[in-house]
């Protein structure tokens, strides 16, 4: 198991590259100048070359990435801010968290939500609760989360006064935004669930556990749905990555200081290093939820560990071989 | 043994989520929560790029700035040139300025200002690139502390809106002994002399100032002065209805008609010093054609751009500046449709069979709409828009070298003609302003003089010819003067804006 870890850490390495090369020629051949912006619309052009020379922005493409992966593989520095000045992993880290707790919240609540409604739906297909919950998923897919997030906030904030609107200055804070994205990717847990459970149900384990009189509630709880859990649990990781990334439009109604918002900030005003080191990571993240989700396989299905096992085993013994 | 080690991936779930909700409390910085009224909290539109005030011209960290930081003069709620830091100023030719410094001014670390520090800020803008129009003005080397609260500031040339200019933030004037022992953490940490000090930041969240109870003028009525980052325009207006914020900036003109039905908010409509417009770029070998410019001019339906895009809040315009500026030319009314006129101007332009041109905005929702309009209405008098839309920075860079044809933009002005009217200036074509690189020998002579004139009612004669020129020349159609949208709570007292969007929180409270 370890061996597998470490070399799915590894198989990380070649995949970050490509990202920061990626994100880098991007931002380098965007139109729309970084010294420029910083200065103004209104600064001569003296100044914003001055700026541009200062800020080492004249160099050719392949020497600025050059420096830029230099300088992240041997010092962990991932430059400063033209902006502001600041060390860009101290901006990242500084937003990380909120993210990070926004992204965990969600995946809470959409976990309870999306699961329970999938079980529901599936142990009565066709019925009112079926029908109910395919009607909730479709709403909850098709409804832009900016969209129910305002809503959500002229209802319980302006009308009902019960939630305050946005910032994160208390656990009051921190109930509309996670609920709003939460709901939201609730619906795609919630059928998947169903439609997992409803074919494992079908299979003939569960008729056998049936004839031995279990109660339904373990047949389908014990039997079925850890069986039923696998393509949930991929989908739930990628709810995570997504969310870790993406809640940027709900961190700008909720004036959240997340890192959707610093990277977004950072487009806008062409802030290269940041957007280069938010967006790495960002992929840093995602590949670790990735990971995880890889590693919680293994404790779900049994077949799944014996295989990470055997992997192990026959490399082992090609190496002998050899 | 299944059953356990569910019961155990439940379990570490849960005790996450709970580890989750807890480190997330306990709010920091007092925030303006409901009752707290002795806080007044404002929504921004952003986070200040830094709070250094020689770093930036970003409006947001203005706003802040100009409580912490003062400038020599300020503007009064007429925007009237009024002392602040100098207590009063002789002008003894037209490039000597001689500034009284206010004495027992404490800075928020308690040295006491002198002229000293004055002399250090301006040294500070030698070198600015932040602020290029006071730095090519200012003859630095000259400039000196005669006496501890006496500055001398030497020019180079006549310039009639200095002190227009030593109003900007920019300008702001800082501690010599803090800003050096501190200069790289200064924009996270400045001292100034102003109302309210600098007490805690936390970037794209909040920044809480504290009451200076030992300020030199009238103390703030409020005690904590909160600005909030809160980036959506709907979010921060719900805030101010749900008490959240007092006072939310720049609210977007189509949520007006929804907020003034709410007794618990007051709607302030204050006209502003910003101008929209669709631009020509003259670098185009047909819009050269003057004849051509006026005939979409005549083509455009201002007032109903206005009463559409702009839900009706705004005036039409017909000039850079707006009605409340003192360089504002009324005699000019502002071009009223007429189709007829605008197809034999067309006619006489040699575009009998109409044209065809490329209209560009930024990605502002308003503007597009803006866009969508013009290009029906152009369509009515047989000229043929294509719509393109860039992103900001895209647009702003393809603006100002030059590379469109028509595009919709906004210049805001803080109150001086020269910068008002840079849009037309033939000498700052490009980034400095004129962004349709329009040319006339005639307008550059006249703002040249105008510049370097101190006797404001000979400049308001140059202003006016600049202006009529620029009428009947049209190098841009001017659409509207945007009007300001403030929302506050209708339980705070002493609210006031000026047309630079600026506001004085000293004079706000609560009952």
């Amino acid at each position: 198991m370890l061996k597998f870890i470490g070399k799915r850490l590894l198989m990380m390495i070649p995949v970050l590259l490509g990202v920061i090369i990626l994100v880098f020629t991007i931002m380098f051949y965007t139109p729309g100048d970084p010294a420029r912006i910083m200065l103004g619309a209104g600064a001569s052009e003296e100044a914003v070359q001055q700026l541009r020379e200062e800020k080492g922005l004249n160099r050719p493409y392949f020497v600025q990435l050059g420096d830029y992966i230099k300088n992240i593989v041997l010092h962990g520095d991932f430059g400063e801010s033209f902006q502001t000045g600041e060390p860009v992993l101290n901006e990242i880290l500084e937003r990380f968290p909120t993210t990070l707790k926004l992204a965990s919240l969600s995946v809470l609540v959409s976990l309870i939500v999306g699961l329970s409604m999938g079980i529901l739906s599936a142990t009565h297909q066709y019925s009112w609760i079926d029908k109910f919950a395919t009607a909730f998923a479709l709403l909850g897919v098709s409804m832009p989360s900016f969209w129910a997030g305002l809503m959500a906030t002229i209802l319980f904030s302006s009308i009902l006064g019960w939630l305050p609107a946005s910032g994160s200055y208390g656990w009051k804070y921190w109930i509309l935004p996670p609920l709003v994205l939460g709901l939201h990717s609730a619906a795609s847990i919630m059928r998947m669930t169903r439609s997992s459970l409803l074919e494992v149900i079908r299979q003939d384990y569960i008729r056998t556990a049936r004839a031995k009189g279990q109660s339904e509630r373990k047949v389908i709880v014990v039997h079925a749905l850890r069986n039923a859990l696998i393509p949930v649990v991929t989908v739930v990781g990628m709810q995570f990555g997504v969310l870790l990334g993406g809640s940027i439009l709900i961190e700008s109604v909720f004036a959240l200081p997340g890192l959707g918002r610093l990277i977004i900030g950072a487009i806008g005003k062409r802030d290269r290093m940041v957007v280069q080191g938010g967006v790495l990571f960002l992929a840093l993240s995602f590949s670790f939820v990735n990971l995880l989700v890889d590693i919680l396989y293994a404790y779900i299905d049994p077949r799944i560990m014996s295989q990470y096992k055997a992997l192990n085993k026959k490399k082992k013994k090609v190496s002998k071989n050899v | 043994m299944k059953k356990k080690k569910m019961t155990v991936f439940m379990a570490v779930l849960s005790a996450a989520a709970i580890m989750l909700t807890a480190c997330g409390g306990g709010g920091k910085g007092g925030n303006g929560t409901k009752g707290a009224k002795d806080t007044l909290t404002v929504g921004l539109t952003a986070n200040p790029i830094t709070l250094d005030p020689y770093n930036t011209t970003d409006s947001p960290a203005s706003k802040v700035n100009k409580n912490i930081h003062e400038t020599l003069v300020k503007y009064d709620d007429e925007m009237n040139i009024v002392p602040c830091l100098a207590e009063s100023w002789e002008i003894t030719d037209d490039t000597t300025y001689i500034f009284k410094i206010r004495q027992g001014v404490k800075f928020h670390n308690s040295e006491e200002l002198t002229a000293k520090d004055v002399k250090f800020s301006f040294d500070m803008q030698k070198d600015n690139p932040h602020a290029e129009s006071v730095t090519g003005m200012v003859d630095f080397d000259n400039c000196k502390a005669v006496d501890d609260y006496t500055f001398e500031l030497k020019l180079k040339k006549p310039f009639g809106s200095i002190l227009q200019h030593l109003t900007q933030a920019v300008t702001s004037i800082v501690n010599e002994k803090t800003y050096t022992e501190n200069k790289e953490n200064y924009g996270s940490n400045p001292v100034g002399t102003g109302p309210f000090k600098f007490e805690e930041w936390k970037k794209d969240d909040f920044i809480n100032l504290a009451r200076n109870d030992e300020y030199w003028g009238d103390k703030a009525k409020v005690k904590q002065l909160v600005f909030r980052i809160i980036p959506e325009s709907s979010t921060r207006a719900i805030e101010v209805e749900s008490g959240g914020v007092d006072i939310a900036t720049k609210i977007a003109p189509t949520e007006v008609k929804r907020l003034e039905k709410n007794n618990k908010v007051v709607v302030d409509l204050t006209p502003s010093f910003s101008t929209q417009f669709v631009g020509f770029c003259l670098k185009n070998d047909k819009l050269q054609n003057v004849k051509l410019r006026q005939a979409i001019n005549y083509a455009i339906d201002k007032e109903a751009i206005l009463n559409v895009a702009y839900q009706g809040i705004g005036l039409v315009a017909s000039a850079p500046m707006s009605p409340g500026h003192w360089g504002y030319d009324d005699s000019l009314p502002p071009f009223t449709r007429d189709l007829e006129k605008s197809k034999k101007l067309l006619e006489e332009a040699g575009f009998k069979d109409g044209l065809s041109l490329t209209l560009t905005t930024d990605e502002d929702q308003v503007r597009r709409d803006v866009a969508e309009m013009v290009q029906a209405q152009l369509g009515e008098a047989g000229i043929e828009v294509k719509m393109q839309t860039l992103e900001r920075g895209a647009f702003i860079d393809a603006v100002i070298q030059g590379n469109l044809e028509l595009f919709i933009l906004g210049w805001s002005d803080f109150g001086t003609p020269d910068y008002g009217l840079a849009l037309v200036n033939p000498a700052l074509k490009g980034a400095g302003g004129n962004m349709a690189f329009y040319d006339n020998p005639e307008v550059e002579e006249l703002l040249t003089k105008a510049q370097a004139s101190t006797d404001d009612n000979e400049r308001m004669e140059l202003y006016k010819k600049v202006q009529e020129i620029s009428w009947e020349e049209s190098p841009y159609v001017f659409l509207q003067h945007d009007t300001e949208v403030t929302v506050y709570s209708s339980q705070l007292k002493g609210f006031n804006i000026k047309a630079d969007g600026d506001s004085d929180y000293t004079k706000m409270y609560f009952e």
